[in-house]
């Protein structure tokens, strides 16, 4: 018997930090790097110069998807307030959660339903309109951040997507015994559904930011020079490059720099998905308590 | 009662008011900010929609690298006018580093101006040669300059006048580097231009500016020593690639224009905002349907051998709606988009020719068909360049392949069918693809910036700008020997070359599409006489920017 595992329910993640799942990633990053920095080192055309570079562009595109993201949750959070509202008190979610869900899914959609480029393109307008009248105390780098920003979170129904996923888990969950039976335990059914929530955009945080990083490209593309923004992100040079240049030393050493940077990211969510999994398996569960201003349901 | 002391209550005070250590902390970091703000620099801002891989100051490889190039090396004469003629005021070319401005029979003494450009020597003139000659595709090794003692020589054309030999002296200069020198400077021809290799680039420079970063997409350039100029002086220049040209569109027309735009197609708008169009020799350019003599495949080959087939094809070309749209009306005139040249190759020669009518056509071509009696019907593909995606569209493209097979499959005759194919991918790509031997007709542009030697050598055999494949072979008349002898003859040479393409039709050349150089009305540059105008980036030293923007 390994001691290690001993008592240990089955399914339940390992006590390391760094589960299984989480050392592949981090393996394939150091890799990523390591031939990145070979090729810095082994081609005659090469300049250690490109990594530090290619790690500015990777930064610039990431904090543009990483601001994009944290509003994508904020927004997240809002409309949960909103289903919340709506959730009767007692009992299964109901018509007014159903309903209200809904109402926010056509709305999503309906905001997200053209391509990115049509919102790049309704921004350079706005720009082109206002021009000189916005106020010179708004720096220009902030307008132009806050568009690429607003492009990346309209784009091709991202919301919709993760929302509808969201809202679909949550439905799904709430129809498990164990999620029903809430109120005989006295607890509610929010308070389940609670950690089952976060346990699905936790899930989705890789995968999101992946796909918002790769948004950049079209953002880059369409708000070059936006407010004088000159400097452009990892993704639209490795497009331009790969155009321009094909499968030259300096594309390569940006794509493994790109890969690299992405990867170490991917295992830090991945290791704090195994994190908060393990807490809740284990039972420490953040609150099973009636909600503040919701109403106990009596067994019943 | 205790009474507490009056300086520990004042120190209580200190430490509990707002105006505390982190206020005073904040207030020195605001006035540094304050004092450290680039006001006082001034940025001169460039959009380019040319990507640029290889930034080399000896290759020339793109518009925008000569730009800079010119901004960050020394040279012994710089252009600073053309057209309109010269003015005792404001010579064509005005003395650089060259203290001798007599230049005689195309021989320059080299004697240097030691206030303009201080330690540099014939070594350097040397050094310079030898890179440029290191690299073939070059167009600085048109002249054939050669160095003899001090006295520097343009070998071709022999003899030129004044005018000419200047501009072959217009070339970059680079330093040579002390020694110990790593091999990537003794061999700088070879070394490719792009991030990291600023420390280089400013080694064997000594212009006015300096490389501060280089990449592919972007040039930051920085004032290399003070001048006496004002404050409005440009300190920092700035290149900027734009991917699309829609993208640099609308950043003309936004909160932040760029100060100059370089090569704008004179089809496109340039929209609300003040810019000054110039057109610099720098911009010639012919668009070209060149016939592919290295392709592989026998039948396609043996067809671009007949002359009959070329002069027809070139006719037909001329006939169609695309060409009589879009370069010009009948009379070569310019008509918006473009300039119809014929055979002439240059805006500037006079040897433009009459399209034909289309009747006429149908009847020649069908009789050529009959005679030739093609077995299965012929297919050639027309490998269409990247960069004429902006300047001929989707829908000129399939109306001229519309055109061109209305009239080459006529009814009763096996004919020959045309297609165009969209280009996929980047320059590489389409360089890849002509090289490939599977495409026996190129749709591409050629600059040759007025030089006329520089469309001599597209069509001279054995020369690195032949990418068609010219020989004496596939077209009389053409051999590396005849042709380098009308390059030597200068003007008469020229006259006799355009004579033999009339004949031979060994490309099909439709037009020039200008471009110009925009330049905001921002900026104050020196003027030209009556008539003429500046060449870009002339006097750079004393522009000056009138009206500061919006600041970042």
């Amino acid at each position: 018997m390994t001691g290690r595992s001993e008592g240990r329910p089955p399914g339940l993640p390992s006590r390391r930090w760094l589960g299984r799942r989480g050392v592949a990633p981090l393996a394939a990053a150091f890799l990523a790097m390591v031939l990145a920095a070979s090729i810095v080192v082994i081609s005659p055309d090469a300049h250690a110069a490109w990594l530090w570079e290619a790690l500015q562009r990777t930064a610039r595109s990431l904090a543009q998807a990483t601001i994009a993201l944290v509003l994508f949750l904020l927004l997240v959070g809002c409309l949960i307030a909103v289903l919340k509202a709506m959730y009767a008190g007692c009992g299964g979610l109901g018509p007014r959660f159903g309903t209200a869900a809904g109402l926010l899914l056509a709305v999503i959609v309906g905001l997200n339903s053209a391509p990115i480029v049509v919102y790049v393109q309704a921004l350079r307008s706005l720009e082109r309109e206002l021009g000189d009248s916005i106020p010179a105390a708004l720096p220009l780098w902030f307008l132009h951040g806050a568009s690429v920003v607003v492009a990346l979170l309209a784009a091709n129904a991202m919301i919709y997507y993760f929302f509808g996923g969201f809202v679909s888990t949550l439905l799904q969950e709430s129809r498990k015994l164990y999620v029903a039976s809430a109120r005989f335990k006295g607890s509610t059914l929010p308070g389940y559904l609670a950690e089952r929530g976060q346990m699905y955009l936790l899930g989705i945080l890789g995968p999101l930011l992946v796909y918002l990083l790769s948004f950049t490209v079209f953002t880059d593309l369409g708000l070059k020079g936006a407010f004088g923004a000159d400097e452009t992100g990892i993704v639209q040079t490795l497009f331009q490059s790969s155009r321009e240049e094909g499968m030259s030393d300096r594309f390569v050493v940006f794509l493994l720099v790109l890969m690299s940077i992405v990867l170490l990211i991917w295992a830090g969510l991945d290791v704090a998905s195994t994190a908060l999994e393990r807490r809740f398996r284990e039972g420490r569960r953040p609150t099973r308590r009636p909600e503040k201003g919701g109403t106990a349901c009596a067994a019943g | 009662m205790l009474r507490s002391r009056p300086g520990r209550d004042a120190r209580t005070r200190w430490r509990r008011t707002p105006v505390g250590a982190p206020t005073i902390v904040l207030s020195v970091l605001l006035v540094g900010v304050a004092v450290s703000l680039p006001g006082q620099e001034v940025t001169l801002t460039v959009a380019t929609t040319e990507y640029t891989a290889d930034w080399n100051p000896i290759s020339a490889s793109t518009y925008p690298a000569q730009l800079v190039t010119r901004l960050v090396t020394e040279s012994l004469f710089e252009k600073t006018c053309e057209g309109g003629g010269s003015s005792e005021t404001q010579p064509l070319f005005a003395n650089v580093c060259s203290a001798a401005s007599g230049v005689e029979a195309g021989a320059l003494r080299l004697r240097f101006d030691p206030q303009r450009c201080p330690g540099i020597g014939v070594s350097d003139v040397a050094y310079t040669l030898e890179q440029i000659r290191g690299l073939r595709r070059n167009e600085y090794n048109l002249y054939n300059l050669a160095l003899s003692g001090e006295v520097l020589e343009v070998g071709r054309p022999r003899q030129p006048d004044e005018w000419v030999a200047k501009t072959a002296f217009c070339f970059p200069l680079l330093r040579r580097p002390g020694s110990p020198a790593p091999s990537e400077v003794g061999r700088l021809f070879e070394t490719k231009m792009t991030t990291g290799t600023e420390n280089l680039y400013n080694r064997v420079t000594n212009g006015p500016f300096k490389v501060e970063k280089i990449s592919s997409d972007f040039v930051n350039l920085s004032r290399r020593t003070g001048t006496n100029a004002t404050d409005r002086r440009v300190d920092r220049v700035s290149v900027q690639y734009y991917p699309l040209f829609r993208t640099l569109q609308d950043t003309m027309d936004g909160m932040n224009p760029p100060d100059v735009v370089l090569s704008w197609p004179l089809r496109w708008e340039v929209g609300s905002r003040p810019y000054q169009p110039r057109k610099p020799e720098d911009l010639g350019s012919f668009t070209y349907v060149g016939f592919n003599f290295k392709v592989s495949e026998p039948a396609s080959q043996q067809l671009l051998q007949l002359r009959r087939f070329r002069e027809l094809f070139t006719k037909s070309l001329w006939a169609t709606r695309t060409v009589q749209q879009q370069v010009g009306g009948k009379d070569g005139g310019e008509v918006g988009a473009g300039i119809f040249l014929g055979e002439s190759f240059d805006s500037g020669s006079p040897a433009v020719v009459d399209r034909p009518e289309e009747a006429q056509l149908r009847v020649a071509v069908r009789s050529f068909l009959q005679d030739e009696a093609l077995g299965q019907g012929v297919r050639l593909r027309v490998l269409v360049a990247p960069g004429l995606e902006s300047i001929l569209d989707r829908s000129d493209r399939a109306n001229l392949e519309e055109d061109l097979n209305s009239l080459w499959q006529p009814e009763g005759v096996k004919g020959i069918r045309f297609e165009m194919l969209d280009p996929v991918g980047g320059p590489n790509r389409f360089m890849a693809d002509r090289q490939s031997g599977r495409y026996p007709l190129i749709l591409d542009t050629f600059i040759h910036r007025g030089n006329h030697l520089a469309y001599m050598a597209f069509l001279q055999p054995g020369n690195e700008l032949n990418d068609l494949g010219v020989s004496e072979k596939v077209v009389k008349g053409f051999s590396r020997a005849e042709v380098g002898r009308m390059m030597e003859a200068g003007p008469k040479g020229v006259v006799e070359f355009l004579g033999l393409v009339e004949r031979e039709y060994p490309v099909a050349v439709i037009g020039e599409f200008p471009t110009r150089d925009l330049v905001s009305n921002r900026l104050k540059t020196p003027g030209c006489g009556p008539g003429a105008q500046p060449m870009p980036f002339a006097g750079f030293e004393t522009w000056e920017k009138v009206a500061g923007d919006r600041p970042k």
